[in-house]
């Protein structure tokens, strides 16, 4: 199966288009890919528990999509609380799934 | 393009090499931190890691970074002085030796256009915009960064 | 001749190689070290600035990158130890999921609409 990386690494509020990215991995999962979602920088501050963007990842979050967030830009952000659906993750994990290859890797 | 091998008779991918493109400098920006962070994890994984630096990006391995003391009023507040990123990069170069390969281009227009051609640091490549195509042509998987406003 | 300013933060950096988003130090030198009225607005996604338990701390290759153990919260605590008033956007904090309990002491939370009125009050502005 076809697996793709997005990786947003800004406050994706702060964008007209960053609501898009959830639109770019709902539609590669209709089409059969398994796409990992990768928060880094200001883009853990759509993790944070009932922020706009994590009620919008959370509802993606799910068979085909998995939504994760770099832990060490939370802590730097004083972010400690998820919504739930949005996994705390690390760059040895972001390492470990770019080793084993993805179809394309979309940064944001 | 994804390598394909057998291991035990299954065929596996296997990513060897990754290009990385990045256009910002650091000291206003988080992205060249992460490019380190990342490289650093890539090649503890065996995999070569091509950076190639372009625009404002060419500035992080200028050779003529140096540690500077903060203003005394500040100091109880953030310190005597801080780590330039110059020093990381040196030591991903060296990490390189000894692990996995580690290539860093830099654009030469970039680095003539803002007078840095002549300060890479040791061990920078200063390339050509073909330099950029031929790392995204041998690559397993191409990052690049945005350098978005 | 300006004396008092507003200061205006947007977005907000961390982990740059600096031991805080250079803005915000030169901001906190402006409130330590001279007679300037200095008035911070955090607003988008700057509020974060204002949230508690910021732990800006990395390692490369097993060296700490932030040697000043420091973080944008510390300087904000800085500057209100030094007078400056700062003033968080509740509505952008509430797009982020920040609550009012989560801010740090002495910052005021303020209404959108007050923005209007900081830019009259301020014989200057800057946004970073």
């Amino acid at each position: 199966m076809a697996r793709y990386l997005i990786v947003a690494s800004r406050d994706m509020t702060e964008y007209s288009n960053g609501p898009s990215l959830s639109d770019l991995s709902e539609n590669l999962r209709t089409e059969g890919a398994d796409v990992f979602f990768f928060l880094i920088e200001n883009g853990v501050l759509s993790a944070r528990k009932d922020s706009r963007e994590a009620i919008r990842l959370s509802e993606l979050s799910g068979p085909g999509i998995r939504v994760m967030a770099d832990d060490v830009s939370c802590r730097a952000r004083g972010i400690d609380r998820l919504h739930p659906g949005i996994a705390l993750s690390s760059m040895d994990e972001l390492a470990d799934a770019i080793s084993e290859g993805f179809g394309n890797i979309y940064w944001y | 393009m994804l390598q394909e091998e057998a291991e035990d008779g299954i065929l596996t991918k296997k990513v060897r090499k990754v290009a990385i493109v990045i256009s910002t400098g650091s000291y206003m920006r988080e992205a060249p931190t992460t490019v380190l962070r990342l490289a650093e994890k890539l090649l503890e994984r065996d995999i070569e890691v091509n950076i190639w630096a372009f625009e404002e990006a060419v500035t992080l391995t200028n050779r003529e970074q140096v540690e500077h003391s903060e203003p005394p009023s500040l100091r109880k507040v953030i310190g005597d002085k801080h780590a330039y990123v110059g020093k990381f990069i040196d030591q991903l170069l060296r990490a390189g030796l000894h692990t996995s390969k580690l290539d860093w281009v830099t654009c030469i227009l970039c680095a003539q256009e803002r007078g840095v051609e002549h300060h890479q640091m040791n061990g920078v490549i200063v390339g050509t915009l073909g330099d950029l195509w031929k790392f995204v042509r041998s690559a397993d998987q191409v990052i690049a960064i945005p350098a978005y406003r | 001749m300006a004396s008092n300013v507003l200061v205006v933060f947007e977005k907000p950096i961390y982990l740059s190689f600096e031991p805080v988003d250079p803005h915000l130090f030169a901001t906190a030198l402006g409130v330590a070290d001279t007679p300037l009225e200095i008035s911070l607005l955090l607003r988008d996604s700057a509020v974060n600035y204002a949230v508690r338990k910021q732990q800006v701390s990395l390692k490369i290759l097993g060296q700490e990158i932030m040697e000043a153990n420091t973080s944008p919260g510390n300087v904000l605590s800085f500057m209100l130890e030094h007078g400056a008033k700062i003033r968080v956007v509740s509505q952008h904090m509430e797009v982020r999921g920040i609550h009012v309990d989560d801010v740090i002491d002495g910052v005021e939370v303020i209404d959108e609409r007050e923005i209007a009125r900081l830019v009259r009050e301020h014989d200057s502005v800057i946004v970073w």
